[in-house]
């Protein structure tokens, strides 16, 4: 009887040994360590990628990425890579799917790049950046101009412990607002719920990033851009990067080729976005992402940045900067170093 | 001793086996060493943000408990009163028992402020238990001893406490015992979606968000730890109440 026994639980902990093992190797078919470099460096010639998977969500992300996406899926234009694209709704499914390898390129916010960065030991790596400032100040009160009219208000807002918790208290104490004294901000789990809370008076003053703000706007039930964000931050010379590309380090070093395709052909996404603002509406509404006179409106409130290289690496590390200051968890605890950066 | 025994090698066997599964991840993020949690743990355990977010979580958790155990007495009298309110309260009974805890905490959310989401969910978790127990009591009453009370007019009050409660008692434990770890399980399942600051579901929910790990199982490996000290300190309340009476 006891020989049984013992039998049974050293079987049961083969099969979760076995099972937490098979379960990796379905995920990653490479190994993960935590050293960056394979032992096998990489052959004299390159390969090419049979297929570059990108994720990016629904939002400015896949605003700027939605022309590329028209060219890949109409097959209008030939690229050299062979692009597969996701539009997802959560980022967190987007921080998953780039950790576990399903997908090779990703938009992400910019201090869950860091972070992501830290934790894993260098498994992604920044490639470009793609948005600035996201967030817009709305109101349905006209009296609402200026930060000095924000005194003894309370703001709806939303995404706390993210970015825009960050970006939003930063702007307001760079304006001379204390928050909790002489400003209060109520935080909402979801963005949506926020855009609710306005649509059923309950919310004067929201900041909501976009695609929501521009979902409000668009209800016309009279909210209003109260104060500009985008100016408030130029105004305070402040240095805002809220979302990044980033590519898995493995991907990055097997087809450096690849990822300078998609640099390449990204920028000129980016290009087309802020050129033919109603052509690139309607490949919003194409992906689905919002429908086209909404992005319509929406574009122009948008800083859409793509940079690369060393001016990315400028622009993110004084992003980095300030997160440090204000939450060093936010970035995962530390700077991360340089070699965050693709700058090629 | 021998349990000592017992206990201390089935721990060091689970722990190993942890600690083999870290070594074959081998990567932080996904699978921390035990040592580092225990690490972590102990980082936490010197903040007063960690205390306060027990405190806080416990005394939710609590109250609900407590609310849910007399919402579910009451039920439970009422639908022993007649068949008809039988018929009538045990549909509302089910569906609470039926519903998945996560529609719950949404609906909750949009009711009610984010702090009280918690109580309410644990409350919702213990009425059903406590009522089908206490009613199932309630019923099992022995008929004879009801005769023998009617039979020397004894009053309700004397009914009550020397018939009735005597035979509702071990099945109001055994709801009880139950009940409280799934009440618990469930608040801090309400915490983590809602957020209420300073709690430890709200603590747990900003681990995600950092991608840290360790701290996301040190956190669980504190929900886990009081579960089983509130079980114990429960359990023996119950043993004193039954050894009384």
């Amino acid at each position: 009887m006891k020989t049984k026994k013992l039998i049974a639980v050293i079987i049961a902990i083969i099969m979760l040994v076995g099972v937490f093992t098979a379960c990796k190797n379905v995920d990653d078919p490479e190994q993960p360590s935590g050293i960056v470099d394979d032992t096998e460096e990489a052959t004299t010639e390159e390969q090419t990628p049979e297929i570059v998977r990108v994720a990016v969500l629904k939002g400015p992300t896949g605003m700027q990425m939605s022309y590329l996406m028209h060219e890949v899926n109409s097959g209008t234009t030939t690229y050299k890579n062979n692009y597969s694209f996701v539009v997802e709704s959560a980022p967190d499914v987007v921080n998953s799917a780039i950790l576990s390898g399903e997908v090779d390129i990703a938009a992400i916010p910019s201090n869950a790049a860091a972070a992501l960065f830290n934790k894993t030991n260098g498994k992604i790596k920044i490639i470009a950046t793609n948005t600035l400032n996201v967030l817009q100040l709305l109101t349905n009160d006209a009296t609402i101009t200026s930060f000095a009219d924000l005194e003894g208000k309370t703001i709806i807002a939303s995404g706390e412990g993210t970015t825009a918790q960050y970006v939003l208290e930063k702007i307001l104490t760079e304006n001379g607002l204390v928050i909790g004294e002489t400003v209060n901000i109520e935080y909402i789990a979801e963005h949506s719920e926020s855009v609710t809370r306005a649509m059923n008076g309950t919310a004067d003053i929201v900041v909501l990033p976009e695609p929501f703000a521009t979902q409000l706007l668009s209800a016309d039930i009279g909210y209003n851009i109260g104060i500009d964000l985008n100016l408030a931050i130029d105004a305070a010379r402040l240095n805002i990067i809220m979302g990044v590309y980033v590519v898995r380090t493995e991907f990055l070093e097997k087809y450096p080729t690849a990822v300078e395709n998609f640099l390449e052909d990204g920028l000129g996404s980016h290009t087309f976005l802020t050129s033919s603002v109603d052509v690139v509406a309607t490949y919003i509404e194409e992906s689905d992402i919002m429908p086209a006179a909404v992005a319509a409106k929406a574009i122009p409130n948008i800083r859409f940045r793509f940079e690369t290289g060393e001016k990315m690496k400028e622009l993110c590390d004084g992003m980095f900067d300030m997160l440090f200051v204000i939450n060093p968890q936010s970035i995962g605890g530390a700077l991360p170093t340089a070699d965050i950066y693709y700058t090629n | 001793m021998k349990k000592l025994f017992k206990f201390l090698s089935v721990l060091a066997i689970w722990i190993s086996v942890w600690y083999i599964i870290a070594r074959i991840v081998n990567a932080e993020y996904l699978i921390p060493y035990p040592h580092i949690v225990i690490k972590t743990l102990g980082q936490l355990a010197l903040t007063g943000d960690f205390w306060h977010a027990c405190l806080s979580s416990l005394f939710g958790v609590l109250c609900g408990i407590i609310i849910g155990t007399v919402f579910g007495v009451i039920i439970a009298v009422l639908s022993s009163i007649s068949e008809y309110s039988d018929s009538l309260l045990s549909p509302l009974v089910a569906i609470i028992k039926a519903t998945p805890v996560a529609s719950f905490i949404l609906l909750a959310l949009i009711f009610l402020k984010k702090g009280y989401v918690p109580t309410f969910v644990s409350a919702l978790i213990v009425i059903p238990i406590t009522s089908k127990n206490v009613q199932t009591g309630i019923q099992n009453t022995d008929k004879n001893l009801l005769e023998a009370a009617r039979v020397f007019n004894m009053n309700k009050r004397t009914r009550l406490k020397y018939i009735y409660l005597p035979s509702v008692l071990p099945h109001f434990a055994s709801a009880m015992i139950t009940s409280i770890g799934m009440a618990w399980k469930a608040g801090i399942a309400a915490e983590v979606i809602c957020s209420p600051h300073n709690t430890i579901g709200y603590f747990l929910y900003r681990t995600k968000i950092y991608f840290d790990t360790p701290a996301l199982f040190a956190w669980t490996l504190c929900v886990i730890v009081l579960s089983f000290i509130i079980e114990k300190i429960v359990g023996q309340l119950l043993k004193r109440v039954k050894n009384e009476s």
